[in-house]
């Protein structure tokens, strides 16, 4: 036996059932008449309503985190456990986007400085809205893949260098407090570095130094 | 298949006649493909009525007039799949045909038969294949399955059902498209 004789086995036995009358009975005559009442659905303006649902949804998410929500009690607990009381501190929105170095130079007031011979990774421009002020940040890597961040940032020269403190703060929600960073200046520029560990210590210092040649030729 | 736009469009946005027209043209159709499946007319009529209705209430909602013929069989088949499931819950897979019926028309009755030593994964298909003429793409569509596993289906659902209708090996094995 063929496909085709198969074929024709099957649907020779199908085709000989009589298909009963359309409409196949009152009941479903009346449904169908109900069906065929109600109006199609404008699936048009159903999309344009779930669009704005979602836009909206998306503005409010977006407003809800645009406003610096207070420290909690657990965050302020665990700066205490370091000796950093937060208590009635103020939260700052900053901007910050990875940038060319031509760029964050363009939009930098202060001479950005750029160590010589070391490996510039990226470089990031934040923006501090509320301060009218402009970070620099340079992330550079030596040979053995160690990266350690510079900031930099315009300061009043006749005010004393800051030395802001670090912290990191762990997955389980417990605070450490970092080394104490080191911070110098060249002309009206503040730089500071966040070393941790031996190896990030010896490049702090590779990048100090180089500072002071690119400051130098620079001037 | 083209035949089917015009008519589909105007249904869709609240023409009664196409509609009408439609269902119509729906109606054999759905209630062989449900009968292939269920392999009991009564059983395939519900089926088809069930399907009928699915088509006319939720037509508004299909996007494309194109993809109708492919819809609307997907519709009959999961309406036909629902009913045969439901059956078999009530009677066994012997459960045929009527004894008058069977001595009216006794090839029908061993063709459905067999169709009925079938499990559904494998009957859809060849019927699908058999009774509408389909392609194995256009089967794995319906039935969201790749064409290959579509093809190897059909190729075990007619060692099947000729082993069942008394042909055992002699059916000459081809490759579906």
């Amino acid at each position: 036996m063929t496909e085709e004789m198969l074929a024709q086995r099957v649907r020779a036995a199908i085709e000989a059932f009589h298909v009963p009358a359309y409409p196949p009975n009152t009941t479903t005559s009346a449904r169908l008449t109900a069906v065929q009442l109600v109006r199609p659905r404008h699936h048009r303006a159903f999309v344009y309503a779930a669009i704005a649902t979602c836009a909206l949804a998306i503005f409010a998410t977006s407003a809800a985190f645009a406003v610096p929500p207070a420290f909690s009690d657990r965050v302020i607990r665990a700066f205490e456990s370091v000796g950093v009381h937060l208590r009635g501190a103020q939260v700052r929105s900053l901007d910050s986007r990875e940038v060319s170095l031509e760029e964050a130079r363009a939009a930098a007031d202060f001479a950005v400085v750029v160590p010589v011979d070391i490996r510039l990774v990226k470089t990031l421009l934040t923006n501090d809205a509320a301060r009218h002020h402009v970070f620099v940040t340079l992330v550079f890597e030596d040979d053995r893949r160690n990266q350690l961040v510079l900031s930099e940032e315009r300061v009043n020269p006749r005010h004393p260098p800051s030395h802001f403190p670090a912290f990191r703060i762990n997955n389980d929600g417990s605070v450490r407090r970092l080394p104490p960073a080191i911070a110098w200046r060249l002309g009206d520029t503040q730089l500071q570095l966040n070393p941790y560990g031996t190896a990030s210590q010896a490049l702090a210092e590779r990048i100090r130094r180089a500072t002071f040649v690119s400051g130098k030729s620079s001037r | 298949m083209s035949d089917w736009d015009p008519d589909v469009g105007r249904a869709k946005n609240g023409d009664p006649d196409a509609l009408d027209r439609l269902l119509r043209a729906y109606w054999p159709r759905a209630f062989r493909l449900a009968l292939g499946i269920t392999r009991q007319p009564s059983t395939a009529e519900d089926a088809a009525q069930e399907a009928l209705m699915l088509v006319a209430g939720r037509l508004a909602a299909l996007r494309d007039p194109a993809a109708y013929p492919a819809w609307s069989k997907r519709i009959a088949v999961n309406a036909a799949t629902s009913a045969a499931r439901r059956r078999r819950d009530h009677a066994t897979i012997e459960d045929a045909p009527t004894a008058t019926f069977e001595d009216e028309i006794a090839d029908r009755v061993d063709v459905l038969r067999a169709l009925g030593t079938l499990p559904l994964w494998l009957r859809i298909p060849l019927v699908l294949r058999y009774v509408e003429g389909l392609s194995s793409r256009e089967i794995g569509r319906i039935l969201g399955a790749p064409p290959a596993t579509i093809r190897f289906r059909l190729v075990i659902a007619r060692r099947r059902l000729a082993a069942a209708l008394g042909a055992g090996d002699a059916v000459v094995l081809e490759t579906f498209a």
